[in-house]
């Protein structure tokens, strides 16, 4: 049998006032896939990225087959043939996708631009392989963040690594792309790879895996065969408390009148004629595929695009939103699925980016009140249970559920009566995603407007009164919650 | 199959290449400004003038081919003006100071130097990749902002031009010197022959390798660069070392046209690098920009000035162009690069 591909043994890890990882041990085979679950912060993230060499552990041993190595950085984790698919997209926006997958192992040195058609005909073989149909000379900027999810995996797989490290590599794909990812995964754990699994998606998690390591703060609760073993036992191992699905946070409310309506918007080769209301007090989602444009539907609606023809009216008025600023002045708020990118200003504390959105309100003369802000995010930090350390903890060194919750809070603050939610439980784990779709379900109940864009249609479908399905940019279905079937639903994915 | 697809025919590429520079507004930019000039002035046609431009072209197209590089990996150069007398300054006043050890006096008569020029040009080369190394170390391993860490160095630099000449200018007589600055090969100022020559080189590398193309990863997401292995902290020290080469090159053309060096020549020169690469369509944020394309920035940007100047408008408000040049062209690009984005 020979040692074991990887082995961790003991590692320890300290932040300043945090114990990030206390004495964890972790071992992965060749030809097997050993998944790790936790809650966010529960140490996976410093895991992975001692595993990585971006963090290096204060105590502890790393054996790469039997033999005891020194990470010092990715350089030297790559040397070792170990490779991480990203959760967060580190990508080149201004390369092309084959670019940006070959990366620092470009083919040895073809002058010009001969070159260049190789590496398109490489990265044209790998996207097939998992596939994918995607122009590799395409530039990163201009994909989707699913798109770019996708350049994110051929990257790794690229560098035809011995341990290849998933790290949430799901959390924007749709479910038949996931397929996919997974029979990928299966090859090459057919092949001999040793596969790090990291997903809050447990039903991924019991399908692939061949053991499951679970973390909770910072120790090992138990490293466990997965044959045998349920998703509610592997929930209860995480968060050491009963599971709740997410369709518990569900309740029937009250509609009042219709806060939002698109009447037949189109925008030229993005989508055609699409129409939706949203009432005060309803939660409506858009379902889709990869492609469907309902992103470019929603960014127009919050007047971060503009369109070429159709209306929008809110509470029954038409309104031109030519920019984000109109969009919020008309109690517009959206909640953006980049959260890093687009939803918090990531070096500011937690106070500031909970204020931001209601600074107007805030100043008098020109001067922030401060208290007023700091009694305004106290709030909101007790009755969202963010947890953090203070108002003045930078929203960087929050774990992604929390942040969610503040991207949430800041439209909360501004008291919008129409909010736009992408992907929300994005990268969250089960015991978060709980309590945000709890704040979502209650956002409707004080009256609010909430349209939502999941890429998970079982998410959708626990949380929606009604949902809207699109396809290549049309509407191709309509379905109120009684009728919610994911098969129905699916079929007019590819209407 | 990929023998087939490589071998294309290079006529295939030449026509887009032309349809694209066709499109191009700086092109349409410069053909204007030459329009207008050949307009408006019956000297600015003239061979005298062209010759000119093409001198002034060479001295500010080296300093932003350096720019241009340190631009693509997110960073900038601040240092390029004041090192580009500095190398000269040190190679003269090195080879003054070594002329009484090995017992020749006629180098240096008061202050002109009429020693042996090659000398003072490797020492000069050298110099110049040294200090563009310091910049580099102090910006990728002791993790000083580009902007602080380069700007020091154009203080010191400046400091020590004027420690070094004790004020005076230096007189430089060589035949090799005369030649770099005043003659011409095929009817083209050897100055600007040496520009292309280092364009072509730095086209070559930094379009044409892989090495090359580790600048565009850098500047477009370093972290990415990081991610995928690259030593980034290398390539942020070669793009200096890059940099302080080309500010070398520079100082030698500049000087060999003047004849002589000076502490305070060339102040301000720094911001014009910029404003040529930036207008040449160097993204200031990095990852975007192509030294050919700077090659055009340069060409637009001296037949302007050189329009200006044979207007008749004065040096002050010569420089007031400059800056209004820079802040336009920056946020135009922007503008474009928004909308080709949406």
């Amino acid at each position: 049998m020979g040692a074991p591909l990887l082995e961790l043994k003991s590692i320890r890890k300290t932040f300043p006032g945090v114990v990030a990882l206390a004495d964890v041990t972790f071992d992965l085979k060749a030809g097997e896939v050993h998944a790790l679950v936790g809650e966010n912060g529960a140490g996976k993230s410093t895991l992975l990225s001692v595993m990585n060499g971006l963090t290096a552990p204060d105590s502890g041993e790393i054996r790469i087959q039997g033999q005891p190595v020194v990470l010092s950085g990715p350089t030297v984790a790559l040397a070792n043939r170990l490779a991480l698919v990203h959760q967060e997209l580190v990508l080149c926006p201004n390369l092309s996708v084959a670019e940006n997958i070959f990366l620092g192992r470009e083919p040895k040195a073809r002058l010009g631009r001969g070159n260049r058609v190789a590496l398109n005909r490489m990265a044209e073989d790998l996207l097939g392989e998992i596939h994918v149909n995607l122009d590799p000379a395409r530039k990163v900027g201009e994909l989707s963040l699913n798109e770019q999810q996708i350049v994110e995996i051929c990257r790794a797989l690229a560098s035809r690594p011995r341990v290849l490290v998933f790290d949430e590599p799901t959390a924007s794909l749709n479910d038949d792309q996931v397929g996919h990812l997974l029979g990928i995964i299966r090859k090459l754990k057919a092949n001999g790879l040793g596969v790090i699994y990291v997903s809050h998606r447990l039903g991924e998690v019991l399908d692939i895996s061949d053991r499951v390591t679970v973390l909770r703060d910072g120790h090992v609760v138990g490293t466990r065969e997965i044959a045998g073993l349920h998703e509610a036992a592997l929930v209860s191992l995480m968060v050491g408390r009963e599971h709740k699905p997410g369709e518990a946070a569900y309740k029937e409310r009250q509609y009042g009148a219709v806060a939002l309506e698109v009447k037949a918007i189109s925008k030229a080769s993005v989508f055609d004629d699409v129409s939706l209301e949203v009432r005060a007090g309803e939660i409506v989602g858009i379902a889709g595929l990869l492609g469907c444009q309902r992103e470019a539907v929603a960014r127009s609606i919050f007047g971060a695009a503009s369109i070429d023809r159709g209306e929008i009216r809110i509470r029954g008025k038409a309104v031109a939103l030519r920019s984000p600023r109109e969009a919020i002045r008309a109690g517009i708020g959206f909640m953006p699925a980049d959260r890093k990118g687009e939803g918090l200003v990531l070096p500011m504390s937690v106070g500031d980016n909970l204020g931001m959105a209601i600074l107007r309100r805030l100043g008098r003369f020109g001067l922030l009140k401060r208290r007023q802000k700091n009694a305004t995010a106290n709030e909101l930090v007790r009755k969202l249970a963010i947890k953090v350390s203070g108002l003045f903890q930078l929203a960087s060194q929050l774990s992604g559920g929390n942040q969610q919750k503040i991207v949430i809070g800041k439209w909360i603050a501004r008291g919008g009566d129409i909010v736009i939610a992408e992907d929300p439980t994005r990268g969250v784990d089960v015991g978060a995603k709980f309590e945000i779709w709890c704040t979502i379900q209650g956002l409707a109940d004080e009256g609010k407007a909430v349209l939502l864009l999941t890429t998970e249609l079982q998410e959708m479908m626990d949380a929606c009164d009604r949902i809207l399905v699109m396809s290549r940019g049309r509407v191709t279905g309509h379905f109120d919650r009684k009728d919610f079937s994911a098969e129905a639903i699916a079929h007019c994915f590819v209407a | 199959m990929s023998a087939i697809q490589l071998s294309s025919p290079s006529a295939s590429r030449v026509i887009p290449f032309l349809l694209d520079l066709a499109r191009d507004p700086i092109v349409w930019l410069i053909a204007l400004i030459f329009v207008v000039g050949a307009m408006t002035s019956q000297y600015y046609l003239t061979t005298l003038n062209l010759e000119n431009l093409m001198r002034n072209v060479a001295v500010i197209g080296l300093l932003s081919l350096g720019m241009t590089v340190v631009l693509l990996t997110g960073r900038i150069d601040l240092s390029v003006a004041a090192l580009m007398i500095f190398s000269i300054v040190v190679g003269v006043v090195v080879m003054t100071e070594i002329a009484p050890l090995i017992g020749s006096r006629w180098l240096v008569r008061g202050n002109t130097y009429a020693g042996p020029i090659v000398p003072v040009i490797l020492i000069a080369l050298t110099t110049g990749a040294a200090i563009g190394a310091i910049n580099g170390i102090g910006v990728a391993y002791f993790k000083v902002a580009s902007f602080i860490m380069t700007l020091v160095s154009l203080t010191a630099l400046r400091g020590f031009n004027y420690v070094l000449t004790d004020g005076h200018p230096y007189y430089l007589k060589a035949p090799l010197y005369q030649w770099i600055g005043d003659s011409k090969f095929a009817g083209i100022p050897v100055s600007f022959l040496l520009f292309l020559l280092v364009l072509l080189v730095l086209i070559g590398f930094v379009n044409g390798t892989v090495r090359g193309g580790r600048f565009y990863a850098i500047g477009g997401n370093e972290k990415a660069a990081l991610y995928a292995g690259i030593n980034t902290r290398r390539y942020v020290v070669l793009a200096y070392v890059i940099s302080g080469l080309c500010a070398a090159i520079a100082g030698i053309v500049f000087t060999a046209r003047l004849k002589s060096v000076d502490a305070p020549l060339a102040a301000g020169y720094e911001l014009t690098a910029i404003a040529i690469a930036v207008i040449g369509g160097t993204a200031l944020s990095g990852g975007i920009g192509s030294p050919w394309r700077t090659l055009l920035g340069s060409v637009a940007f001296a037949a302007g000035l050189n329009l200006l100047a044979i207007w008749g408008v004065g040096t002050w408000y010569q420089n007031l162009a400059i800056g209004i040049v820079l802040i336009a062209s920056v946020g135009l690009s922007k503008m474009s690069r928004k909308k080709s984005k949406s």
